[in-house]
């Protein structure tokens, strides 16, 4: 407290005036920004429920207790006319991690299922989708341009909101392995996994995604994810243990037939929370998540803006390549969002077909869903349909 | 009930600053009052 608060003489108009004005301009400023955190965790972006949807689910539909709260999130259901086996693609694990998140709303409004049934969760960490990452200036939306107009999205943090979970521990015992992760991480979806039914919010939805494979009987899942160029698990297939074989023939197929190469590990056994770890031992699905690179996310990067997240460009992660620091090759193209959406359709579609080639008899078919090449040659904003159409 | 006290917390000191805010004649103090209140108040309201 300053010595002239101490002093208890009446304010004089002037003053008060001053006083008046800079109260005001404190206002103006708390209901700008107010307004845009408001927005951020109120307005979602408008997904078209393409003709190839069947219905579209909650994930509070498998666990009533995420009813009504800030992490249920929508489930998109597409089945064939033929009967088949059932896949489970879930995106936005990591709401920053966007690719995988396009590929889905691009099947769920422009593609079909022939043969099974494919379950979508484009926004997994729905509550994550409502919060950028504090400090980091990301952008709270990005733009798509299509054909008859511009499409928005969200752009979320790692983490769940922390309004919606709160405090972190000091130490996350994982559940059920015991481990010990960083406290921050109980917020993260992919480190939840197989979830708890009477855990924090972001271990609730864990456990209503391992719930959905159990009740839905899915027989294979895909997670799909982004990480930044300097990091070694990128452009890169981790598969549960029973589910190598899926993962391997996939890669191969995604070179020699595409010209996409691709990584192949096998989910670390010691390593618990991952999609591609606990939901492989959990339930009976197989399982696999699958990576491409997004340079936005990447540390060394420089200015922190939608162009960056769309064109991958940057400078200093040119230059981190070019002193042998990355795991990915990378070049003054960057890595633009068809390309990581296109990879990211490649490997869905190569993995499908893998599944149905070692298990014929519960074959899925899926048409009208572009592969990289075609993504790259007209865009994803060219497989998007109008939002005026569009219910969620 | 961390929560709860946290926010009960959060409000004490915007009831703080906006006190200190009425009772100084200084102009950077002043200043300085209305923008430290500002993240308060955001989180009061539970939008940040």
């Amino acid at each position: 407290m300053s010595a002239n608060m101490s002093a208890r003489r009446p304010c004089s108009s002037g003053t008060l005036i001053r006083k008046a004005c800079i109260l005001a301009l404190s206002v103006v400023m708390m209901a700008v920004a107010g307004r845009s955190f408001a927005t951020q965790l109120r307005e979602k972006e408008p997904v078209v429920v393409g003709p190839g949807v069947s219905r579209v689910a909650r994930l509070s539909d498998y666990f009533e207790r995420l009813k009504g709260s800030p992490a249920d999130t929508p489930v998109y259901v597409m089945e064939g006319s033929e009967e088949g086996g059932s896949t489970l693609i879930i995106a936005g694990d990591h709401p920053n991690e966007i690719s995988g998140t396009l590929s889905c709303i691009m099947l769920i409004e422009s593609g079909a299922v022939l043969k099974g049934r494919v379950f979508l969760i484009p926004f997994a960490n729905e509550s994550a989708f409502t919060v950028s990452h504090p400090g980091e200036a990301t952008p709270a939306r990005y733009h798509i341009q299509t054909p008859w107009g511009v499409r928005w999205f969200r752009f979320g943090d790692r983490w769940t909101n922390p309004l919606h979970q709160w405090p972190d521990p000091e130490v996350y015992s994982h559940y059920p392995s015991g481990q010990s992760l960083s406290g921050f991480d109980v917020r993260n979806l992919n480190r939840c996994y197989p979830g708890k039914p009477n855990g924090a919010l972001t271990e609730q939805v864990g456990y209503a995604v391992a719930e959905l494979i159990r009740q839905e009987e899915i027989d294979l899942t895909i997670d799909l994810h982004e990480a930044e160029p300097m990091y070694p698990i990128i452009n890169t297939i981790v598969s549960h243990q029973n589910a190598v074989d899926i993962g391997v023939i996939a890669a191969m197929d995604l070179a020699t037939e595409e010209g996409i190469q691709i990584g192949n590990e096998i989910s670390p056994v010691k390593l618990h929370g991952l999609a591609h770890r606990e939901l492989g031992d959990y339930t009976n699905s197989l399982v696999l998540l699958a990576e491409t690179c997004n340079p936005i996310q990447d540390p060394c990067r420089g200015r922190t803006d939608e162009t960056l997240l769309l064109t991958g460009k940057d400078e200093f992660i040119l230059k981190a390549y070019n002193l042998g620091l990355l795991y990915v090759p990378y070049d003054e193209h960057g890595s633009p969002v068809d390309e990581r959406v296109g990879r990211s359709n490649s490997t869905i579609l190569r993995l499908i077909a893998s599944f149905s080639d070692l298990y014929p008899e519960r074959e899925i078919v899926v048409s009208g869903f572009p592969r990289m090449a075609e993504v790259m040659e007209r865009g994803v904003g060219a497989y998007l349909q109008n939002p005026d159409d569009a219910t969620r | 009930m961390i929560t709860l006290a946290y926010y009960l917390f959060c409000g004490y000191i915007v009831i703080l600053l906006v006190r200190n805010f009425l009772r100084c004649r200084n102009l950077y103090d002043e200043i300085l009052y209305a923008f430290a209140i500002m993240p308060f108040v955001l989180r009061v309201i539970r939008l940040k």
